[in-house]
C-alpha cells in the first residue's frame, strides 16, 4: 500500500518537476522574445525617420546649390551676352578696334537676345549642375516667361532598401527640383539691348542727343572718335561672372560703337 | 503512516512554495529588466536629441544662406551691395578679402559655438554607422561623424564646389 503510494507520490513530484522546467522555458523565451522584439519595434521606427530626415536634407541641399547655380549662370549668361554686344557675332558685323558697331544690318533685336541668353544659360546651367557631388540623373528645361525664367526640372526619386528581421522595407521619395526666379529682380533686363538702340536711333547720329541718354539700369560713358561714337556702358548693379575661369565681382560692361 | 502524510503534505507545500518563489522570481526580473535596464530607450532618446540639434543646425544654415547682406560699403552715404550670404561665400571662397565678413555674418547667426568652414571634397568626413546597444541586440544607425551640417554651392574657380560646414567646437 505504502510503495502504491509512494510510486503515485513519485509520478507526481516528477510531473510537477517537468512542469517547472516547462515554465522556466517558457517565461524565459517570452522575456527574451519581448526585449527583441521590443528592440525590433524601435528600430524599424526609428530607421524611416533617419532615412526620410536624410532625404528631406538632400533634397534641401540640391534645391539651395540648383538656385545658387541658377543666379550665377543667369549673371554669367548676361555678362556673356553684354560680351557679344547683344548681337550675332557668327553674322559679318562690323568691328571697329575689336569692338561691335551697331548699324541697320547689326544691332540688338529683343527675339535673338532671349534666344541667345537662354542659349548661354542652359550651358552654364547644366555646367554647374553636373558638378553636383551626389550625382542625380536630373533633366532640366529652361524657358523664359516675361521676365521670369523658369527651370522646369524632371522628378528626383530617392529610394532604398532595409531588409529588417521580420519584415523588408522600401523607401521611396520624390520631388521635383524647379526653379522659378525674376530676371528683374536680379538686375538683369533683356529689353534693354533693344531699348537702348532705339534711343540711339531716335537721336539721329546727333552728339549732344547721344551724350544725354540716360538709363535705369545701366551707366553710360561715351567717346567721340571722328567718324564713329564709342558707346561704353557699365551695370549700376555688380554681377558675379567669370572670365577664363577668374572670379570676378564687378558691373558688366557693353561696349559698342555708332558710326557717325 | 499518519506521519509520512504529514511529511508528504509539507513536502509538496514547500515544492508549492518554491514554485511560487520561482515565479515571483521571474516576473520580477521581467519587471526589473524593462524598467532597469532600459538601454535602448535612453540610446534612443540621446539619439533623438542629437538628430533635433542635427535638424535644428540644418535649418538654420539654410535660411542663413539666404539672408542678405550688405557688403563695399563705403561710408555712411553710401548704400554698398546687397547680396545674399551664399553669394558672400561663393566670393570669399575665391577672394579672402571677404572673409571677415563673412565670419562676422557667421559670428552674429550662430554665436562663439559654432564654426564655419569653407571646404574641399576630401575634407569632408564620409557618414558612418553608429552600433548602438539596446538591451540584448544591437542597433546599427547611420550617422555623420563629426560632419556638422553640410549644404554646397557652386564654383568656377579650382574648386568646382565649395561645401559650406557649420560644425559645433568642441
Amino acid at each position: 500500500m505504502n510503495k502504491i503510494f509512494a510510486k503515485q507520490f513519485n509520478k507526481r513530484a516528477l510531473a510537477f518537476g517537468w512542469g517547472m522546467v516547462m515554465a522556466m522555458i517558457i517565461f524565459m523565451s517570452t522575456a527574451w522574445f519581448a526585449f527583441t522584439t521590443t528592440n525590433q519595434k524601435i528600430s524599424a521606427e526609428i530607421t524611416p525617420l533617419s532615412i526620410l530626415e536624410d532625404y528631406y536634407k538632400e533634397q534641401d541641399r540640391l534645391i539651395a546649390y540648383s538656385e545658387t547655380s541658377s543666379k550665377l549662370a543667369l549673371s554669367q549668361s548676361f555678362y556673356q551676352l553684354a560680351k557679344d554686344s547683344a548681337i550675332d557675332i557668327t553674322n559679318s558685323c562690323k568691328v571697329i578696334n575689336n569692338v561691335m558697331v551697331w548699324n541697320n544690318n547689326c544691332h540688338p533685336n529683343a527675339d535673338f537676345v532671349k534666344q541667345k541668353f537662354l542659349e548661354y544659360y542652359d550651358t552654364n546651367f547644366n555646367s554647374f549642375m553636373l558638378e553636383y557631388p551626389n550625382k542625380m540623373d536630373i533633366t532640366y528645361t529652361n524657358v523664359l516667361e516675361n521676365t521670369t525664367l523658369i527651370s522646369r526640372a524632371s522628378p528626383v526619386t530617392f529610394s532604398s532598401e532595409k531588409q529588417g528581421t521580420f519584415a523588408k522595407y522600401n523607401f521611396t521619395y520624390n520631388f521635383e527640383p524647379s526653379i522659378k526666379i525674376n530676371l528683374t529682380e536680379q538686375g538683369i533686363s533683356l529689353e534693354d539691348f533693344e531699348s537702348i538702340y532705339n534711343k540711339i536711333l531716335e537721336c539721329n547720329k546727333k552728339i549732344e542727343c547721344f551724350q544725354k541718354i540716360n538709363l535705369e539700369n545701366w551707366d553710360i560713358s561715351t567717346e567721340s572718335q571722328g567718324s564713329w561714337f564709342l558707346f561704353k556702358l557699365k551695370t549700376k548693379k555688380p554681377f558675379i561672372f567669370y572670365e577664363n575661369d577668374i572670379e570676378n565681382y564687378a558691373p558688366i560692361e557693353l561696349n559698342f560703337i555708332i558710326e557717325l | 503512516m499518519r506521519n509520512n502524510k504529514k511529511g508528504q503534505l509539507g513536502e509538496s507545500i514547500q515544492d508549492l512554495v518554491c514554485a511560487i518563489i520561482i515565479i515571483l522570481l521571474l516576473v520580477i526580473f521581467f519587471i526589473a529588466s524593462n524598467t532597469l535596464w532600459h538601454g535602448s530607450n535612453v540610446e534612443i532618446k540621446k539619439l533623438s536629441t542629437k538628430q533635433a540639434i542635427t535638424n535644428q543646425e540644418h535649418i538654420s544654415l539654410q535660411s542663413w544662406l539666404q539672408k542678405p547682406v550688405t557688403i563695399n560699403k563705403d561710408g555712411e552715404n553710401d548704400k554698398g551691395d546687397t547680396i545674399k550670404i551664399s553669394e558672400l561665400i561663393i566670393l570669399a571662397h575665391s577672394n579672402p578679402s571677404y572673409m571677415p565678413i563673412l565670419n562676422e555674418e557667421a559670428k552674429k547667426a550662430f554665436g562663439e559655438d559654432y564654426e564655419l568652414k569653407l571646404l574641399s571634397a576630401n575634407e569632408i568626413l564620409q557618414k558612418r554607422i553608429m552600433p548602438v546597444f539596446a538591451g540584448p541586440s544591437i542597433l546599427f544607425i547611420p550617422y555623420v561623424k563629426e560632419a556638422g551640417t553640410l549644404f554646397y554651392l557652386p564654383s568656377r574657380s579650382k574648386e568646382k564646389i565649395i561645401f559650406v560646414n557649420l560644425i559645433k567646437k568642441k
